[in-house]
C-alpha cells in the first residue's frame, strides 16, 4: 500500500503551534504540503524566544536553524508570497486551482480581506476544502479574538482545575491546546477528503480552538450542570482513587508518579515497600479511608520513594501491576528504552541546522505508518520547485517577483516574540 | 452556520454509512467514537453484560446518587452512540461480534495490550472475517516495546509522557492539568489514526490495525524542551514567574511579550510605564515583577475578569481569563455558537452538555444523548444481524447479552 495521502496537496497557512502540528503530521501520511509565508511575516517560531538554535548559534539565517520551526515543520516544503500584493493573490489562486485543501490559523476575517475567502476559493477550484483553524470559531461575538494555547487553557476551564489548592492558578507555558487542536484538524482534514472523493463535494471546515479544549473538561462541566458544583483544583489526586501523587526521589528534581486504583493494588504497593502492616491497616482500608488519610500516606509513601531511583520505582511497581512512571524530562525520554524500541524518536537532517532526533506520530499505522519525509523547509527554499512546477513561471519572473518582494529569500521582518 | 457565505448543503453527513463498533471504555477511545457520531458515523457500543463501560461507575453522578445511567462522565463521553450488551470473551460472544464487524468499518477497543488475542479476536482474526475493517487499539504505551504491559492512568501517563515534568512550582511537586485531559488528548489523537486508516481503507480496499500510544500522544504535544535539549543539550524543568493576576472576581491573563508591551501600557492608561528603564524590556519587567504586579494588579482589581478580557482583547492581545465551570456554561460566546446544548435523558433528565468543537458548513452536527446500557440490544441484533427475540431470550440466560 502507497502512502496514505498521496496525490493529495495542502496549501499551509498555518503558523505558531496548532496547524503546523497538523499539517506536519498530514505531510508524514503522504500530502504534499506546500507551507507559505508572507516574505514580511514569516512563522513567528523561526525566531524564537529561547534561543533554541544548535548550540545556541543563531548563526547568520536564524529563521533557518530554529529549533522549534523545525520540529513541526517536517514532511513540508516552503515557498513565500505577499497575499497583499495583487499579483500575489493571483499566484495563491491559481495554486488553489491545482490544490485539494487550504488550512490556515489566521484570524477570523483576515482571508476574506485579502480577497482569499471561501466563495473566491471556490470560484478557483469548485472542491476545494477550506479548514479554519480558529481561536474562537468563524461566528459568535468573540470571533475575531487572539489567543495563544495558553489563553485557552485559561479560557476552557483547565485553569480553574489545575495548580496547588488554595492558591492562585499557575501559567505554566505548556500550550496544550494547540496540539489537540492539532489532531482535530488532521481528523477533519482527512473526513473531508474522503467525502469529497465520494461526492466531488467543496467544505469549509470551522474548528474552534476554544470549544476544543473546553471539551477536554467535560465531566467537570457536566458537575456543574448536575449539582451545581464548581471543581477547584487538586493538585494530582483522583475524584475517587487513593494513593495519588507525585513523590521525591534520588537526585535533583526527581520525581515518580504513582496511581493506586484498587485495593489489590494497594496491598501490592504495600508489599513491595515491604510494610504489611499498612496492608492491614483499617486506616487506609480501602479507597474512602486511604482518601481521608492522604497526607498521612503520602509522607509514608515519600520517605520510601526518597532514597531510591525513579526508574527502578516504575519498573518494580509495574511488575506488580501498579501503575507508576518516572516523571521523565527531556533527556529521560529521548533515552528511554520503551520509546527507543517503538523507534519513536525519528532523525531529520535539517540543511542549515544539521541532524536532530524529533518525535514523530503518536500512533502506528500497520500498513501505511508514514515517515518524516524531508526536513523542515528553509525560508522560502521551494519557490523554484513550486513556482515553476506548479505555475510554470521560469527563473527571470522569479527573479522579478523577488525583487518585487512579491517572494522573498529572507525574512523582511520578522517579530520578536 | 450563520455565516454571509451562501454554502450549498453537503450530501449527508460527513460520515454516513460508516459503522463503528465502540469496545473501548473509560476516556481515550469513547471520546473518539463520539467524534466519530459527530461526523456522521453509526456508533454502536458493545458493553459487558450488567457491568457496561467502566465510566458508568465514575463521577459525576446526578444528585451524587451512584448510578451506571446517571454518570455524567459516561453521558457525556458517549453521546450519539447505541449500546449493545455482548461478553466478547464467550465464544458465542465472540461469534455475535465477528458478525457485527462484518457489518462495519471501525472497532476501537482498549482493552490492556494482548487481551484481544488471548480472547482469539486479534487482528489477522478479525481482518479474515472483514478485510477492509480499521482496528483502531488506544493503550497507555502501545502494543509494542518493553512497557506494553505496563498499567496507565491520567497520571501516569502525564508523567510518561514528559509533560508533568513541566508543570507546577520549581521548588514544589509537579502538577497535571485537572479532569482527564491527557486521556482526551490520547481521544482525538485515536481519532486522527483513526480516519487516516479509514481513509486509507477507503482508497485500498485493505483495513488495517492503528496503535495508539497514549503517552506518544503527549509526547508528540511537547512544545520546546524537547527541540530545546536535542539542539543545546539542556533539560527543562518547571518554570518560573506567573503570568496571572488576581481581579475583582478571578484571575486573568496577561501576556507581556514586547510587541505586546506598549498596548499594556495603553490599556492601563499608564502611558508613563513604556520607555519606563524598569518595564522598557522584557528582561526588566521580570526583574521588576513585584513593582509592575502593583501597577497592573491596582488596575485589575476595579474590573471584573469579563471587563479585562474584553479590554485587553480590544487592544489586540490575546488575553484570556480564568474560566470556571460555571463561566463556561454561561459565556455569551458559547451561547452564540450554541455549544452547550440542552439533551432529555430518560433517567438523567434534561441537562446541558458540551457539544461538538467544530461545524462544517452545511451539515447539521446532531446531539444526540447517551444510551441505557444495551438500549439497542434488539434493534441491532434482530435488526442488524437477524437473531429472533427467542434467540434474545436464550442469549441472555446465557449471560451473554
Amino acid at each position: 500500500m502507497s502512502e496514505t495521502l498521496k496525490g493529495v496537496r495542502i496549501l499551509d497557512f498555518s503558523m505558531f503551534l496548532a496547524g503546523p502540528h497538523a499539517t506536519k503530521l498530514l505531510g508524514d501520511m503522504g500530502a504534499q504540503v506546500i507551507k507559505i509565508e508572507a516574505p514580511h511575516h514569516p512563522d513567528a517560531l523561526r525566531v524564537n524566544p529561547r534561543d533554541i538554535y544548535p548550540d545556541r548559534d543563531p548563526g547568520e539565517r536564524p529563521w533557518n536553524r530554529s529549533g522549534m520551526i523545525n520540529e513541526r515543520n517536517r514532511s513540508k516544503l516552503g515557498i513565500t508570497l505577499d497575499l497583499a500584493a495583487p499579483e500575489g493573490r493571483d499566484m495563491f489562486l491559481d495554486l488553489v486551482s491545482v490544490s485539494d485543501v487550504v488550512l490556515e490559523n489566521f484570524r477570523v476575517g483576515v482571508m476574506d480581506r485579502l480577497g482569499v475567502g471561501y466563495d473566491v476559493l471556490k470560484r478557483y477550484n469548485p472542491t476545494i476544502i477550506l479548514a479554519s483553524l480558529s481561536s474562537q470559531g468563524t461566528t459568535g461575538p468573540e470571533r475575531g479574538y487572539r489567543s495563544f494555547g495558553n489563553t485557552l487553557e485559561k479560557l476552557s476551564g483547565l485553569f480553574s482545575l489545575t495548580g496547588y489548592p488554595g492558591e492562585p492558578p499557575y501559567f505554566n507555558g505548556m500550550a496544550f491546546p494547540d496540539p489537540l487542536s492539532g489532531y482535530m484538524g488532521v481528523a477533519l482534514v482527512t473526513a473531508a477528503l474522503r467525502h469529497r472523493r465520494r461526492t466531488g463535494e467543496s467544505m469549509r471546515l470551522d474548528l474552534s480552538q476554544r470549544e476544543m479544549a473546553t471539551a477536554v473538561v467535560g465531566e467537570a462541566i457536566m458537575d456543574f450542570t448536575m449539582n451545581g458544583r464548581v471543581r477547584e483544583p487538586m493538585v494530582n489526586r483522583h475524584t475517587a482513587q487513593a494513593p495519588h501523587g507525585a513523590y521525591p526521589c534520588e537526585g535533583e528534581d526527581r520525581w515518580v508518579a504513582i496511581s493506586v486504583e484498587d485495593d489489590s493494588q494497594w496491598r501490592a504497593l504495600c508489599a513491595e515497600m515491604d510494610r504489611p502492616d499498612l496492608a492491614d491497616d483499617p486506616h487506609f482500608a480501602d479507597a474512602a479511608s486511604r482518601w481521608d488519610n492522604h497526607d498521612e500516606l503520602d509522607a509514608i509513601i515519600a520517605e520510601w520513594t526518597s532514597p531510591l531511583d525513579n526508574y527502578e520505582v516504575m519498573n518494580r511497581l509495574q511488575a506488580r501491576g501498579v501503575p507508576a512512571s518516572v516523571v521523565m524530562n527531556a533527556q529521560d525520554l529521548m533515552s528511554d528504552p520503551h520509546l527507543e524500541s517503538r523507534e519513536f524518536f525519528e532523525l531529520s537532517d535539517d540543511p542549515e541546522a544539521g541532524p536532530h532526533r524529533y518525535y514523530s506520530r503518536p500512533w502506528k499505522l500497520s500498513k501505511t505508518p508514514g515517515a518524516t519525509l524531508y526536513p523542515a523547509p528553509l525560508f522560502a527554499q521551494h519557490n523554484s520547485l513550486i513556482y515553476g512546477e506548479l505555475l510554470g513561471i521560469g527563473d527571470e519572473e522569479m527573479a522579478r517577483l523577488e525583487a518585487e518582494s512579491i517572494t522573498s529569500d529572507i525574512p523582511g521582518n520578522p517579530r520578536a516574540t | 452556520m450563520t455565516n454571509d457565505v451562501t454554502d450549498s448543503p453537503i450530501t449527508g453527513a460527513l460520515l454516513s454509512g460508516v459503522r463503528v463498533l465502540d469496545l473501548s471504555e473509560g476516556v481515550p477511545g469513547p471520546f473518539a467514537a463520539k467524534l466519530l457520531a459527530y461526523l456522521g458515523a453509526e456508533v454502536i457500543k458493545v458493553e459487558h453484560p450488567g457491568r457496561g463501560d467502566a465510566s458508568r461507575r465514575a463521577s459525576p453522578f446526578l444528585d451524587d446518587l451512584p448510578n451506571p445511567e446517571t454518570s455524567g462522565s459516561f453521558l457525556y463521553l458517549n453521546g450519539g452512540k447505541k449500546s449493545v450488551t455482548l461478553d466478547v470473551a464467550t465464544s458465542t460472544g465472540a461469534h455475535v461480534l465477528k458478525q457485527l464487524v462484518k457489518e462495519s468499518q471501525v472497532l476501537i477497543e482498549s482493552y490492556q495490550p494482548g487481551r484481544l488475542e488471548d480472547i482469539g479476536l486479534d487482528y489477522d482474526t478479525l481482518e479474515s472475517v472483514n478485510p477492509a475493517l480499521v482496528l483502531t487499539s488506544v493503550s497507555h504505551f502501545g502494543r509494542t516495546g518493553p512497557y506494553r504491559q505496563y498499567r496507565g492512568g491520567e497520571l501516569v501517563d502525564f508523567a510518561a509522557g514528559g509533560n508533568l515534568n513541566l508543570m507546577g512550582l520549581p521548588e514544589r511537586e509537579p502538577i497535571k492539568f485537572g479532569g482527564n485531559t491527557g486521556q482526551y488528548l490520547g481521544a482525538v489523537s485515536t481519532l486522527s489514526g483513526t480516519m487516516l486508516a479509514l481513509y486509507s481503507a477507503d482508497g485500498a480496499g485493505a483495513g488495517q490495525h492503528v496503535d495508539v500510544s497514549i503517552q506518544e500522544s503527549l509526547v508528540c504535544c511537547h512544545i520546546q524542551d524537547l527541540c530545546n535539549y536535542a539542539y543545546t543539550g539542556e533539560v527543562q524543568g518547571r518554570g518560573h514567574g506567573s503570568m496571572i493576576y488576581p481581579c475583582k472576581d478571578g484571575y486573568v491573563g496577561l501576556t507581556l511579550q514586547q510587541h505586546l508591551w506598549p498596548r499594556v501600557c495603553a490599556m492601563l492608561d499608564m502611558p508613563e510605564l513604556e520607555h519606563d528603564p524598569m518595564f522598557a524590556t522584557f528582561q526588566g519587567r521580570r526583574e521588576n515583577a513585584d513593582l509592575l504586579d502593583v501597577h497592573i494588579i491596582g488596575w485589575m482589581i476595579e474590573r471584573t475578569k469579563e471587563e479585562v478580557y474584553h479590554q485587553a482583547q480590544s487592544y489586540n492581545m490575546p488575553t484570556g481569563y480564568v474560566a470556571t465551570v460555571e463561566d463556561i456554561v454561561k459565556s455569551p460566546q458559547h451561547a452564540a455558537r450554541d455549544f452547550i446544548v440542552e439533551m432529555d435523558h430518560p433517567e438523567a433528565g434534561t441537562l446541558k452538555y458540551p457539544g461538538a468543537p467544530f461545524r462544517i458548513a452545511g451539515v447539521e452536527v446532531e446531539h444526540r444523548r447517551a444510551p441505557l446500557l444495551g438500549e439497542h440490544n434488539a434493534e441491532v441484533l434482530c435488526g442488524l444481524l437477524g437473531y429472533d427475540r427467542s434467540e434474545l431470550v436464550m442469549l441472555r440466560g446465557a449471560g451473554v447479552i
